[in-house]
């Protein structure tokens, strides 16, 4: 019922690595009728036809195989972004070594071909080979200039082509970072809570509709700013502990310590909600009873003081196996590739015994030091 | 008729609003609510009521640990913010759920099923449908869909084929075919791959009803099915298919 593979296969394999080298060996047809014509008009009836054939077909083969050399070796020697200079020497001294190569290898066929006083005698006038030079470094600019021009375009395709993908890439993980902002477990519950809340409180509906837009705008533009001032990422974050408040009851007790002077610094977006959300995820929502949770924001001389701690069920330190563990290492990553070292990520936590996450970021806002090119 | 119901559910206003959608339920009578697992299996065993409104998720036990644990057994309706795996159950067993947000129109509608199915066979559902749907380490024996009201049982071996259609999966049996409302992909999920072969997007075929693949074209394979049902796999499908045929 399948069709055989083996019959088609032999020839679909060897079609790649075949087809290249063909397109190559009619590249070279050109030059062999160049050759041709104008060894004939040179010669101008004194030689015969076969000869003709015979030289200009000989000297095509010698080059076509040189030509693989100059083709191989503009693989290996990249062409530069800067300091072209050095390149252009570098290829013009190649160039005069495949014309010597070039012309050296023609009267060594020759040599052999009719002997070695009658190659000399031609080869020995100066200005015979000096053009003989000149048609070498040509030919040789002649193959590397194929060779560069189709490989920087190749380049420039695949660099296109990667481009593409790490902007898919980051318009991916953009997204993913919105959904995960927007916790759809939260946000229907929120929704249904507000469905009951419509009729029999008005106006803390209202409020709370409120807050859900504000928490909906914010989570729509941060994926856009990653700077924001941390006064709205502290109102970002009372809204979504509202909501969670109206949904929780009793069962969420929240104590907050916010520095007033903390909040007009810059900080990255979702630097705290996210804490919080973990903290009521994890140490509040499981536990039929409820829990504690405290934020304490601090200005401090060179740097802010965030933490978040709840007195839930806790985690092993290294936080394995625990669903908070994403979240902090992506609030972590970003940490890093922002602030470098100067930013501090801590984890105090241990089963049973509530977790706490202390932020420090440092104050002169200055992003860290361009580390490109080390 | 008259019932006697128990309310489940972490979030105050959630188990509001039931106790208020359950009061204008004339033959409805709510006997007691539960803010936890742990709570909902005392209050279960307790009052024995003939339906359980169930928040699937809830801090203490899970919706389902309380079910399996519970020795009065109710007449279940599911209820869940977020969760699609279990939507996917309860859609692949007829279970009656409710997703919130839902307002007092959804509500009358599932508690009329519940009516329903209570006056016909007197008996609640059988849970373990509800358990065998949600255990994720399963492949599915068995589904029930709803046929004019009624709820009729699936054998898997029996289906010839499953076909995505817009938001539904159109399962094929030989005597007609029955709509389920969940995407293609979650239905893939609870099939078990040594029988089931996906060989287009939008298509599942059962190995035990394929007649013979054959080529189409160069790339292609066309599966024919017993009952004469043709399907082009596609391209990336076909390729997959030749190398493990061969």
């Amino acid at each position: 019922m399948i069709p055989p593979r083996a019959a088609r296969s032999v020839a679909a394999r060897f079609r790649p690595i075949a087809m290249p080298w063909l397109a190559y060996a009619v590249a070279w047809v050109p030059f062999a009728i160049l050759e041709l014509v104008s060894d004939a008009l040179q010669a101008a009836g004194t030689s015969s036809f076969g000869d003709l054939l015979d030289t200009a077909l000989s000297r095509t083969v010698i080059s076509a195989l040189l030509g693989v050399g100059v083709w191989w070796l503009s693989g290996r020697i990249h062409f530069p972004d800067r300091g072209r200079a050095r390149f252009y020497v570098v290829q013009l001294v190649l160039a005069l070594m495949f014309a010597l190569l070039w012309n050296g290898i023609w009267i060594l066929r020759w040599a052999v071909q009719a002997g070695w006083s009658a190659a000399f005698s031609t080869t020995n006038d100066a200005a015979w080979l000096g053009w003989q030079i000149m048609m070498g470094v040509w030919l040789y600019l002649l193959i590397a200039g194929i060779s560069y021009t189709l490989r920087v375009h190749r380049l420039l395709r695949e660099k296109e082509v990667a481009a593409a993908r790490s902007e898919a890439l980051a318009m991916r993980s953009q997204l993913a970072a919105l959904r995960s902002q927007l916790n759809p477990h939260f946000l229907f519950n929120s929704l249904h809570s507000l469905s009951t809340l419509v009729r029999h409180d008005a106006t803390t509906a209202e409020e709370a509709l409120g807050r859900l837009g504000d928490l909906l705008r914010y989570a729509l533009d941060g994926a856009e700013s990653e700077d924001v001032l941390l006064l709205r990422e502290w109102d970002f974050t009372r809204n979504y502990l509202a909501l969670e408040a109206l949904r929780l009851g009793e069962r969420l007790r929240l104590t907050t310590d916010i520095d007033e002077r903390a909040l007009d610094h810059e900080v990255p977006s979702f630097v705290l909600q996210p804490l919080a959300e973990n903290a009521i995820r994890h140490g509040i929502a499981p536990r039929p009873e409820g829990g504690r949770m405290a934020i304490t924001v601090r200005e401090w001389p060179d740097h802010l003081l965030l933490r978040v701690e709840d007195d839930g069920q806790g985690a092993t330190p290294d936080c394995a196996g625990n669903g908070r563990g994403h979240g902090l290492r992506v609030l972590r990553q970003r940490l890093d590739a922002r602030y470098g070292d100067r930013a501090r990520l801590e984890v105090v936590t241990a089963p049973g015994q509530g977790f706490a996450v202390t932020v420090r970021l440092p104050t002169n806002g200055a992003p860290a030091p361009d580390r490109e090119g080390e | 008729m008259t019932a006697t119901a128990v309310i489940a559910d972490d979030e105050p206003l959630a188990r509001r609003k039931l106790r208020e959608l359950v009061a204008e339920v004339p033959w409805l009578t709510c006997v007691g609510e539960a803010a936890d697992g742990l709570e909902t299996l005392q209050q279960v065993d307790a009052a024995k009521p003939d339906v359980l409104f169930l928040d699937i998720q809830m801090p203490g036990l899970s919706g389902l640990e309380v079910l399996a644990r519970a020795t009065h057994v109710p007449t279940v309706v599911f209820t869940t913010a977020y969760d699609r795996y279990a939507v996917a159950a309860f859609e692949l067993q007829a279970l009656d759920y409710l997703l919130k947000p839902f307002g007092r129109r959804r509500f009358l509608a599932a508690i009329e099923r519940v009516r329903e199915a209570m006056e016909r066979h007197g008996a609640p559902q059988p849970l373990e449908r509800a358990q065998e749907a949600l255990d994720p380490g399963r492949y599915l024996t068995r589904l029930f869909v709803r046929d004019r009201g009624r709820i009729v049982p699936i054998r898997i071996a029996d289906i010839q084929r499953l076909e995505a259609r817009d938001d539904y999966v159109a399962v094929h049996l030989a005597g007609g075919r029955h709509l389920v409302h969940m995407p293609m992909s979650e239905f893939a999920r609870r099939l078990d791959p040594e029988r089931f072969l996906q060989v287009h997007r939008s298509h599942i075929v059962n190995l035990d009803h394929v007649q013979a693949l054959v080529p189409y074209d160069g790339s292609r394979l066309q599966v024919e099915l017993r009952d004469g049902t043709k399907i082009m796999a596609s391209r990336v499908r076909s390729k997959l298919l030749r190398h493990e045929a061969v």
